[in-house]
């Protein structure tokens, strides 16, 4: 069934690539239900689970996404795990329908208001993704829809299970894609003193499988603005999207503490990426792995009563074509993270801090190169970047959360990759500040108890956006752009069922 | 590269889908390993449940499917969890997590633990409050439906010492009637103790050494 390709000895990279593909397509779309991606939001907590194990969705998370120690054991058993039933808080017996799926729905609405409107012309380094190419100097946006997803969540059958995710985009080229995906075998068994829980995981967005909120795939902020611009730089760990890098890997869990994975991931082809629905004008060319990138991970949790504290490594490293393009060799992009967090958790609070540091080395053979078609795309041989985030969360009683977050990213100045800005440096520096109300983490309404609902409110703050404090854009308007004129406030409201 | 790559994919497919078909048959421990456990030795505020009394448990299951037992981790968490399970799969999980070895949490105070097992062996006379040890069995394993309080956690034992002097958990008698007599400070030493309590080796008893 699966056509092992032998002719990967054949030294050409296009030659190589078809084999890559060869070997690894036909084994990913039957592998799975299809991954495939939706460009810039996340999104879960599902109500099919609470469905499945008939918990409200307060005993999985502190306020959704953010995920409690007993959700991340739900997830590393590979989503199977069952209970409930007619009685429990949410159970079926009120409910208007029992559905026999683990399906799941959510909505985001969000409005943005920026600080200072601005034309976003194609191709520019805040072109709005809009087939028109931006807007006149806007800084309102609404969007009654900015994504919409439908899941399968839940156990597919024993030990095998999935998450599972399809979403409508408004805000991306107004399509239906396959999201973050991830399907599951697990089991356990215990020699001794020794408790091992083991899975192997197939998934396609290196970290969506990782159950802490520090790496980048379920880190906070758990939502953003579609509309708002972001600074230009970020770890090629932090820019997968779900199209862009499919894997498997196994990991093992032993004595509910310690945490070791190793996965290898691989790009899926042009064809195979529109397939699964990405429209060729959101392809995103910047990160396409040749051959495998190992994906590696290592955690130790220990608990004590209420209280549990991480302290992790992880990291990628991956060859690059830049822009898929052939025959200029590629990049070695190498990421390094390390990551910690601790949580208090009683019935009534939930403190949360997480902190996460990732460093970058960039080896430019192929984007530096100056014959590359298009032009080369960076201009040093080598650049670095580093990324920290560090972030503190308070929800009291499953209702009221607070967060906020500070952000860093400092890297090499280049002359090309950052051409777009004045100082051409990846430094961008700022907070992140976020209220919700969440009614329904406790249970939902009678008829359908798995409904919840996160409204909220945040702001982001620049200090520093793409090098400057002033004339980010290096367009000389009048008055100068100022980072802060890139602030946003973004109300939103999150709605899963 | 490729061909590796291809295998490992194969390997994911194939461990996926050929064999998980033993777990439905099964009694389903992992509804419940995910909180406690993989061996049921407690996590966080999951008590530990390997080793218990077969009949403590059945009995504890069935007080959340009756919502009898009423403390707010109980009401959270297990009453969702229980609602659903058949008397006869109550049996059965009772049967499997008394069957696993249970392992002593250790997480009490070392300091503390020799005046806990003064108030384990001898109580305290001079204000009513009765040996645990004369219920609980001389090596605080249990017996019958009371339960095994060896190794349990520090954290727990005093949860649940403190919430039935807060008035939850009434009908486990004669609990409530001992525990309001227990001070704070005693009630700490007596969590320490246990904790460090071994079911596993004949001197189960032995206080830790310092």
């Amino acid at each position: 069934m699966i056509s092992t390709v032998g002719i990967a000895r054949a030294p050409s990279a296009g030659a190589r690539f078809k084999a890559l593909l060869r070997s690894v397509a036909p084994s990913a779309v039957m592998l799975s239900l299809a991954f495939s991606c939706v460009h810039t939001q996340r999104a879960e907590a599902l109500p099919a689970f609470a469905r499945q194990t008939g918990q409200t969705c307060s005993t999985c998370h502190t306020a959704f996404l953010q995920l409690t120690p007993f959700g991340r054991r739900f997830k590393l058993n590979g989503y199977i795990s069952r209970g409930g039933g007619p009685d429990g808080a949410s159970g079926t017996r009120d409910a208007l329908i029992d559905p026999p799926l683990p399906l799941a729905f959510m909505w985001q609405s969000t409005f943005t208001h920026l600080n200072r409107g601005y034309d976003a012309p194609a191709g520019t380094l805040y072109s709005v993704p809009s087939p028109n190419g931006g807007y006149p100097n806007e800084n309102n946006f609404a969007d009654a829809a900015q994504q919409m997803s439908i899941y399968y969540g839940g156990q597919i059958y024993g030990n095998l299970g999935a998450f599972v995710q399809f979403s409508y985009s408004n805000t991306v080229g107004r399509n239906f894609q396959m999201d973050n995906s991830d399907v599951r075998y697990t089991d356990q068994f215990t020699i001794g003193d020794v408790d091992v829980l083991w899975g192997i995981t197939a998934n396609n967005r290196p970290t969506m499988q990782d159950v802490w909120n520090t790496t980048p795939v379920w880190a906070y902020p758990f939502l953003t603005s579609g509309f708002a611009p972001g600074p230009q730089a970020a770890t090629m760990i932090e820019s997968w999207q779900p199209l862009e890098a499919w894997g498997a890997g196994g990991y093992v869990f032993v004595n509910n503490t310690f945490y070791a994975e190793l996965s290898a991931y691989g790009s899926p082809s042009p064809t195979l990426q529109t397939t699964m629905g990405e429209s060729p004008v959101q392809n995103q060319l910047g990160y396409t792995i040749s051959g495998l990138a190992p994906y590696w991970r290592l955690a130790a949790e220990p608990v004590w009563g209420e209280h549990a504290l991480m302290v992790g490594t992880y990291g990628m490293t991956a060859d690059i074509l830049p822009n898929r393009i052939y025959g200029f060799g590629t990049d070695k992009v190498t990421d390094i993270g390390f990551d910690s967090q601790y949580q208090w958790l009683t019935d009534l609070h939930a403190v949360t801090f997480r902190a996460n540091y990732i460093w970058e080395k960039q080896i430019l053979d192929a984007s530096s190169n100056p014959n590359l078609t298009g032009g080369p795309l960076a201009a040093n041989p080598v650049d670095y970047l580093r990324s920290m985030q560090l972030s503190a969360e308070y929800v009291y009683n499953h209702m009221y959360a607070f967060e906020v977050q500070y952000f860093q990213i400092t890297g090499s100045p280049d002359a090309i990759t950052y051409q777009n800005n004045f100082t051409t440096s990846p430094n961008s520096a700022g907070w992140v500040f976020d209220v919700s109300y969440l009614p329904f983490m406790r249970g939902g309404p009678k008829f359908w108890p798995w409904l919840n609902t996160r409204i909220g409110a945040s702001y982001t703050l620049y200090t520093r956006f793409d090098g400057s404090t002033n004339n980010v854009d290096g367009s000389l308007s009048n008055p100068l752009r100022k980072a802060s004129d890139n602030n946003t406030l973004m109300l939103y409201s999150w709605t899963m069922w | 590269m490729n061909r590796f790559g291809s295998k490992i994919m194969a390997l994911a497919i194939l461990l996926g889908s050929a064999s998980p078909l033993l777990a439905e048959e099964e009694l389903q421990i992992r509804n419940c390993t995910f909180c406690h456990g993989v061996s049921g030795q407690g996590f966080m505020v999951s008590p530990r449940i390997a080793g218990q009394r077969p009949q403590y448990i059945e009995n504890q299951l069935n007080a959340f499917i009756g919502h009898i037992r009423d403390n707010p981790y109980s009401k959270k968490y297990m009453w969702n969890a229980a609602a659903n399970v058949s008397p006869e799969r109550v049996h059965a999980l009772a049967g499997y997590f008394s069957s696993l070895e249970p392992r002593p949490a250790n997480d009490g105070s070392q300091e503390l633990a020799a005046a806990g097992r003064q108030i384990f062996e001898e109580g305290i006379p001079t204000r009513n409050v009765v040996a645990c040890i004369v219920c609980h069995a001389p090596n605080a394993e249990g017996v019958r439906q009371i339960p095994r309080l060896g190794g349990l956690s520090y954290l727990y034992v005093k949860r649940q010492l403190n919430q039935w002097n807060e008035g939850y958990r009434q009908a486990a008698q004669p609990m409530p009637r001992v525990a309001k007599f227990l001070s704070p400070d005693e009630i700490e030493a007596l969590a320490s103790f246990l904790s460090f309590v071994d079911n596993r080796s004949p001197q189960a008893l032995q206080a830790p050494q310092p």
